[in-house]
């Protein structure tokens, strides 16, 4: 391969190290900030900050960088829809990682230990679902894997069955108690920010089948 | 890097020298013929001796208007006879013959033009001169006879430089003439006869400076009678020959005489070549924006 | 998705002396499209196009099997008229190679070498081809002067003119623009965008991003084969062979 093509594959390889990296900053915003609704630590709500505007930072560099090989290098075929992808996938999960500073923001403004039991036992089942579907959506994208992209799409139906048993028990523990309404309804809106989160995933899972395309096949 | 330097001087200017060396040796002979025939020149006057009819060394009366007809007239016709000859010859041999044949008939053509002249006016002495004789009477030596063997000598100059001429046209043009659907000889006669014009016309040019000059085999031939020829049926002399046949005995006023001969030679080569290299250089250009 | 193909070739075996260059080549070309044909050098794409218009037959070690069908006729039967087959698929070189003559001479002698005597006629032709190839405007005032004095892509221009005066039905490109500088690839480019809806056009090209821009289908030639044929659009952006998307992608070659 000649030097000039070399150059052009280690670029490749480093707009996919790129999106690992957002990828893993990613997952490592969003378990912190599940996590602050069982243990509340003030430096793990402000390294979820952080972690948001690092993951804006790498996307938003993903982004040019694409631009960048698109404009010099005139890809075709794989290469062409690998470089597609990472502006979408750069984009959803800089959305994610807004979304992990929406959760952790809730838990700041709210008293965390006064969370009603099953409200918080709906919630961490859901998330732990979400959790699973954003690991693996970023890795099927990563290794370009199908399988492994073609089950998110019934995982995103699971969540959003949870989402709709999620908005059950809330309502029926508002009704039992009227004083932790202002605090259940914050607590609903993380469920929203939740299934959101798993339709960003199964975008990327949409993403990774495409990008594949037919030789994989 | 000196020593690349210094060798390059060198080969300069022994290049210089070698080259002006070549240009002294020509410098001189002609100065040499100048010198030895411009006193018959001034004895006789110009135009006397150029127009004159009668060549009389005896009478010390030196007129060479005969000859340079004899010259011009047999010139003429051996171009006339050998032109189309050699480059159809040449034609056919780039563009139309087969490997196998081109195998035979390249080097026959090249030994053609190693024969020596006495040779061919031997051939032709014994050979044309009795055919001449019988078919059309008189001597059989005329100036059919020597424009004759003079075409069949100069076909070979001719030949070989029109096949360089045709073979450098770059294959570009001839492949987009029968990419335009053009058949072959179309493209010859359109695209490649006119583009090798230049080259052609050279050849040409070398043939008829090799047909004047030539001496030995128009000798054995043309009669050399100094008579303006009343038809190519009747000798005649040339130039040449009249140098040639008289120089061994030539004393005085004659010797000096056959010299300004050798004047008059060379100035009408001159003169041909000046008219043929306007004619190429003309062509050169018109073939640009010409007429198909 | 029915095509109408004006080239079609069956099993086509091409050898010059013992070199086999194409092989068992089945492939059909569409009507009033530009189809491009890649690959890399010595595989066979000129090779191809130039069996089209029968100009191998000018190499005498060149040999053929198997069939080439223009409209469904074969083009290499003993019936076929070769004048009339030049005429019907044109072609224009990689070098620009214009006569040594006018500009006007230049565009007529396809109509002159063909028969047409009437001068009036030729006129209207040639103004409609220089037209047609975008080059009238630049040369009007200057037709009777000679075509080596214009530039190398109005050259080039100048033999697409030459071509189309014909009126041909397909035109063969081998490489135009490679000897181009970018500004005359996008008038000869532009060029072939206007003449595609009335011809039929192949383009060897070694430039992908030419194929990508001028062609609706593009052909991948590789050791002699097609590997693989598809529209443009397809191959360039998801390939169905590996060899393809090795090659376009700068993997090889």
């Amino acid at each position: 391969m000649p030097e000039y093509r070399r150059r052009f594959r280690r670029k490749m390889d480093n707009l996919h190290d790129e999106i690992e990296q957002a990828g893993n900053l990613t997952k490592e915003s969003y378990e912190l900030s599940i996590s602050l609704f069982n243990d509340y630590k003030k430096e793990n709500y402000e390294k979820v900050i952080e972690n948001t505007t690092q993951i804006t930072k790498t996307c938003d560099q993903v982004e040019k960088d694409c631009i960048k090989l698109l404009a010099t290098q005139q890809p075709v075929a794989s290469d062409l829809r690998f470089i597609e992808a990472c502006i979408k996938v750069s984009s959803h999960l800089k959305r994610m990682g807004k979304l992990s500073r929406n959760i952790a923001e809730i838990t700041d403004e709210i008293k965390v230990t006064a969370i009603p039991s099953q409200p918080l036992e709906i919630m961490n089942k859901m998330a732990k679902e979400v959790n699973s579907m954003l690991k693996r959506s970023i890795r099927s994208f990563l290794e370009l894997n199908i399988d492994e992209a073609s089950e998110l799409e019934e995982d995103d139906d699971c969540v959003d069955e949870l989402f709709d048993e999620f908005i059950i028990v809330v309502t029926e523990s508002m009704k039992k108690n009227k004083d932790n309404i202002e605090l259940l309804v914050h607590f609903l809106l993380i469920g929203r920010y939740l299934e959101r989160l798993a339709d960003r995933s199964e975008n990327i899972g949409g993403r990774t089948i495409l990008t594949a395309g037919h030789l994989k096949n | 890097m000196d020593k690349n330097k210094i060798q390059e001087k060198i080969m300069e200017k022994t290049l210089l020298i070698i080259a002006l060396l070549s240009i002294l040796a020509i410098v001189l002979i002609i100065g040499f013929i100048f010198l030895e025939g411009f006193p018959a020149i001034q004895e006789i006057g110009f135009f006397q001796f150029m127009l004159g009819m009668d060549w009389s060394p005896k009478k010390d009366i030196f007129g060479v208007f005969p000859m340079i007809i004899g010259t011009l007239l047999t010139t003429i016709i051996a171009l006339i006879i050998a032109i189309p000859l050699s480059i159809g010859c040449a034609i056919f041999l780039t563009e139309y013959a087969p490997e196998n044949m081109k195998k035979i008939l390249k080097p026959t053509i090249q030994s053609l033009a190693g024969i020596p002249s006495v040779i061919y006016g031997f051939v032709g002495l014994v050979l044309l001169v009795p055919f001449l004789r019988s078919t059309f009477g008189g001597t059989g030596f005329n100036v059919l006879g020597a424009s004759i063997i003079l075409a069949i000598m100069i076909l070979p100059t001719i030949i070989s430089i029109s096949e360089d001429a045709l073979l450098a046209i770059p294959k570009s043009f001839t492949e987009a003439s029968y990419g335009l659907g053009a058949t072959k000889w179309q493209t010859i006669y359109k695209i490649l006869l006119p583009a090798a014009l230049p080259g052609l016309i050279t050849a040409i040019i070398l043939g008829m400076g090799r047909a004047i000059g030539e001496t030995m085999a128009v000798i054995m031939i043309a009669g050399n009678v100094v008579e303006i020829p009343g038809s190519i049926f009747e000798p005649v002399r040339t130039l040449t020959a009249n140098i040639a046949i008289e120089m061994g005995y030539a004393i005085n006023l004659h010797y000096n005489a056959l010299f300004a001969t050798g004047i008059i030679l060379l100035i009408i080569i001159m003169i041909l070549l000046v008219i043929a290299n306007y004619i190429e250089h003309k062509k050169k250009l018109s073939v640009g924006g010409g007429e198909l | 998705m029915n095509i109408e193909n004006v080239i079609e070739t069956k099993n086509l075996n091409t050898y010059f002396g013992d070199h086999h260059i194409l092989k068992d080549l089945n492939t059909q070309i569409p009507r009033n499209a530009v189809t491009a044909l890649i690959g890399p050098s010595g595989c066979g794409k000129s090779t191809f196009l130039r069996t089209l218009n029968r100009m191998n037959d000018l190499i005498p070690i060149f040999r053929k099997e198997g069939d080439i069908l223009l409209d469904g006729k074969d083009i290499y039967s003993k019936k076929t008229d070769i004048v009339e087959l030049r005429k019907r698929v044109g072609m224009v070189f990689q070098k620009a190679n214009p006569f040594p003559k006018s500009i006007y001479d230049n565009v007529a002698y396809g109509l002159r070498i063909h028969g047409e005597t009437d001068e009036n006629k030729i006129d209207k032709i040639v103004e409609k081809s220089l037209k047609a190839a975008a080059l009238w405007d630049e040369i009007e005032d200057k037709i009777h002067e000679s075509a080596l004095g214009l530039s190398g892509g109005q050259q080039q221009r100048l033999c697409i003119a030459r071509t189309i005066a014909v009126s041909p039905e397909i035109i063969l490109m081998d490489e135009p623009c490679s000897a181009l500088d970018p500004i005359s690839t996008t008038k000869i480019e532009d060029l072939i965008h206007k003449l595609k809806d009335k011809y039929t056009i192949i383009i060897v090209t070694h430039n992908m991003q030419q194929a990508t821009r001028v062609s609706k289908y593009t052909s991948f030639f590789l050791n002699g084969e097609i590997i693989e044929n598809n529209k443009t659009s397809k191959l360039f952006v998801d390939p169905e062979n590996k060899k393809t998307e090795d090659y376009i992608t700068g993997r090889f070659g």
